[in-house]
């Protein structure tokens, strides 16, 4: 009879459990499953997180290392910030085709542009950029952001200027082409966020 | 009774616990794609071309004198100018061209004074402005000798 009792108590702890793992789950999918201001584009509908506020912008401190000269490669300079309430690590970026160019300034502070040397004319593209919109190219370390946190990233040799790049273009500040999308996930836990600036590239 | 409820309840938060903590490891592996506005870019440089250290030495050899400056980082030619007379106006003229070297020795030169500068050329005709001259080298006639400055 008490073993009996036993196994019952048993039986409705097993049950108890599941049912709390069943209520929670659904809990915590109700909660993570708000997709809020994504873009046209984005496809993140019907997962269990929603990364919406990712932005990269042009900086000039530090200053590039690797400046570019015609048929050369050169550092591109960004701030990321994370304005979502969770840490976020980004994985890959997308780029424009590589026909997309930069503009050309004659200051860092990208104010005044140079002239013959425009987005048009200066040859400078995004490092393997292809003749597609929105090619994935992932980083070679992930790169992860704190809640409400910016990074500074060089992204070493990741800019290219062609062989026939005009003169005009010669000490020139590039505003680079806009990536046109980035791939992030919610930071696993126990990771560490980035701080500071930090160095990353991809290389394909 | 009251002994099983409490085991109930215990049973069911841990449960709701581990399938939170569960549910949220699961969400941070999900890779989102989040397309980004105009606007979100980088910045990036390209070089100029300046030639800088370019001084000026008497030679060995009677009359001659040797012009160094400092190598620029990318691949280049360099060309040596040379200023005739003892104005600092005066206009320059090639007198050496597509250098890979980064010094270069005249031949004798007759008397007067000199001033020299340095341009660089890279590749697809991408050049520098001229250098900074040098300070005067002035050959004297007989027997040649030459001094700097």
């Amino acid at each position: 009879m008490a073993a009996h009792r036993r196994k019952r108590s048993r039986t409705s702890k097993i049950g108890a459990a599941a049912i709390g793992t069943i209520m929670a789950g659904a809990a915590a999918y109700a909660a993570t499953n708000w997709v809020v201001g994504l873009t046209s584009g984005s496809n993140g509908e019907g997962k269990s997180m929603a990364i919406t506020t990712l932005t990269i912008t042009a900086v000039s401190s530090p200053s590039p290392v690797n400046q570019m000269y015609p048929g050369s490669d050169g550092d591109v300079v960004v701030t990321i910030t994370n304005g979502n309430t969770f840490p976020v690590t980004v994985t890959a970026v997308n780029l424009p085709t590589e026909t997309t160019y930069a503009a050309g300034f004659t200051t860092a502070t990208l104010a005044t542009t140079r002239s013959g040397c425009s987005s048009t004319t200066s040859l400078v593209r995004w490092n393997y950029s292809t003749a597609t919109t929105g090619s994935s190219h992932t980083l070679h370390a992930p790169i992860t952001i704190g809640a409400g946190s910016s990074v500074n990233v060089t992204l070493t040799n990741d800019a290219a200027m062609s062989t026939t790049s005009p003169s005009a273009c010669e000490d020139t500040f590039f505003s680079m082409p806009s990536l046109t999308g980035i791939s992030a996930t919610s930071a696993n836990h126990g990771t560490t966020a980035t701080s500071g600036t930090v160095t990353d590239y991809w290389s394909s | 009774v009251h002994g099983r409820g409490r085991a109930l309840v215990t049973a069911i938060v841990s449960g709701a616990v581990l399938a939170s903590l569960a549910t949220t490891c699961l969400a941070a592996s999900d890779t989102w794609p989040v397309t980004l506005t105009p606007g979100n870019n980088g910045e990036a440089a390209a070089v100029g071309l300046t030639v800088t250290g370019v001084t000026v030495a008497c030679a060995t050899q009677a009359g001659q004198v040797t012009v160094s400056w400092d190598p620029i980082d990318v691949p280049a030619g360099y060309e040596v100018w040379q200023e005739t007379g003892a104005s600092t106006t005066a206009p320059y003229v090639t007198v050496a061209s597509d250098l890979a070297t980064d010094t270069w020795t005249s031949t004798a030169l007759g008397p007067g004074t000199y001033r020299f500068a340095v341009s660089a050329g890279s590749w697809h005709s991408w050049t520098s402005m001229l250098s900074t001259p040098t300070t005067a080298v002035v050959v004297e006639p007989t027997p040649p000798t030459c001094s700097v400055g």
